[in-house]
């Protein structure tokens, strides 16, 4: 049934294609896209990517246990034909999410070099793998920062705004 | 601390709404790397263990407290692991368990909160043809339970709920 999802998803998105701005369909399958240009077909795709590549994600940790090495590799590939598809279609309305996605799949996508390090395709002492995973900490850290600065100007903004709206609509 | 603030942004952006999109973006992320050092055979650094064990509760929801619901499970479906080879196996898939529902861990209080959200609907479904205030009230309900709500708790659970199937299997 899971498997299924991203089908379901595909046939309904075909099915209400032409209706996706109507405030009703919006209402009842927004969640499906909005945020993304409802006009090109490749950015109402997104939903389907996403959950395609979770299903990669899990098979090939399956099919490939036993050779983390390999697994690591193809995930990567996996992560840079999802970076070419965001490049390509740019399937967010606004630019800054965007912005936001490609950094987070690039600074996902960097983070796998350390699992190639500790898949131990390289072979290390104890001291380097200690100083990878503080270099790793460093890493994740920055990609938890960045957005979590990003979401706290949105908020901040948009408390403002909010505001602001309030005191005109009082003068 | 970083996960306090983190959880406390979490709260405020669901209220505020504006931000959800780039809260959805990083638990997406983090969830991969989450998964990554749980399912994969690689041997991550202590201290980088440490501090991905830290943004589960963030990525996975782990701050919603769900230990009263799986311990329930455990207690009324669970078996326990017959030889130490059994719960080593266990151990090794980085599930809590092999019950399906168990290794849902904090998706199981959503899925609680969704059936109470619908036990609530259709309660408020009788009372729908009092008045057109009510009726009007209802359908806005009824639009944004049905089917926004699924829609959005099952793809922000589908990497979760793919590995509690696999971990069961």
């Amino acid at each position: 049934m899971l498997l299924a999802l991203p089908l379901v998803y595909a046939i309904v998105l075909k099915k209400k294609r032409d209706y996706l701005l109507v405030t009703s369909v919006r209402d009842r399958i927004g969640s499906l896209y909005l945020g993304k240009k409802e006009t090109e077909t490749s950015a109402i795709a997104f939903v389907i990517i996403y959950l395609l590549r979770r299903i990669l994600f899990v098979v090939l940790a399956i099919v490939l246990a036993t050779q983390p090495h390999i697994l690591v590799h193809m995930v990567m590939l996996s992560n840079l034909f999802y970076m070419m598809y965001l490049g390509f279609s740019m399937p967010f309305l606004l630019e800054m999410h965007w912005r936001v996605e490609l950094a987070n799949e690039f600074l996902l996508l960097t983070q796998y070099y350390y699992f190639v390090l500790y898949a131990g395709l390289v072979p290390t002492d104890r001291t380097t793998r200690d100083k990878i995973g503080i270099a790793h900490v460093i890493h994740i850290g920055v990609l938890f920062l960045l957005n979590l600065v990003v979401i706290s100007v949105v908020n901040v903004t948009s408390v403002y705004r909010a505001l602001y709206l309030k005191k005109l609509a009082y003068a | 601390m970083v996960t306090g603030w983190a959880t406390v942004q979490i709260i405020i952006s669901f209220f505020l709404a504006a931000a959800l999109k780039h809260l959805w973006s990083l638990t997406d992320t983090l969830q991969f790397i989450i998964f990554t050092t749980t399912y994969w055979s690689i041997q991550v650094p202590a201290v980088a263990e440490a501090v991905i064990n830290m943004l589960k509760y963030v990525a996975l929801g782990e701050f919603i407290p769900y230990e009263i619901l799986t311990d329930w499970i455990k207690e009324k479906f669970g078996q326990e692991p017959q030889n130490q080879e059994q719960l080593d196996e266990i151990e090794n898939a980085g599930v809590s368990s092999d019950i399906f529902l168990q290794n849902l861990d904090s998706l199981l209080v959503v899925g609680l909160v969704m059936l109470i959200v619908l036990i609530f609907l259709a309660l408020f479904s009788i009372c729908k043809n009092s008045s057109d205030k009510v009726y009007k009230q209802y359908m806005i309900a009824r639009n944004k339970v049905f089917w926004n709500m699924f829609i959005r708790s099952s793809l922000q659970s589908y990497l979760k709920m793919l590995f509690a199937v696999v971990s069961s299997l």
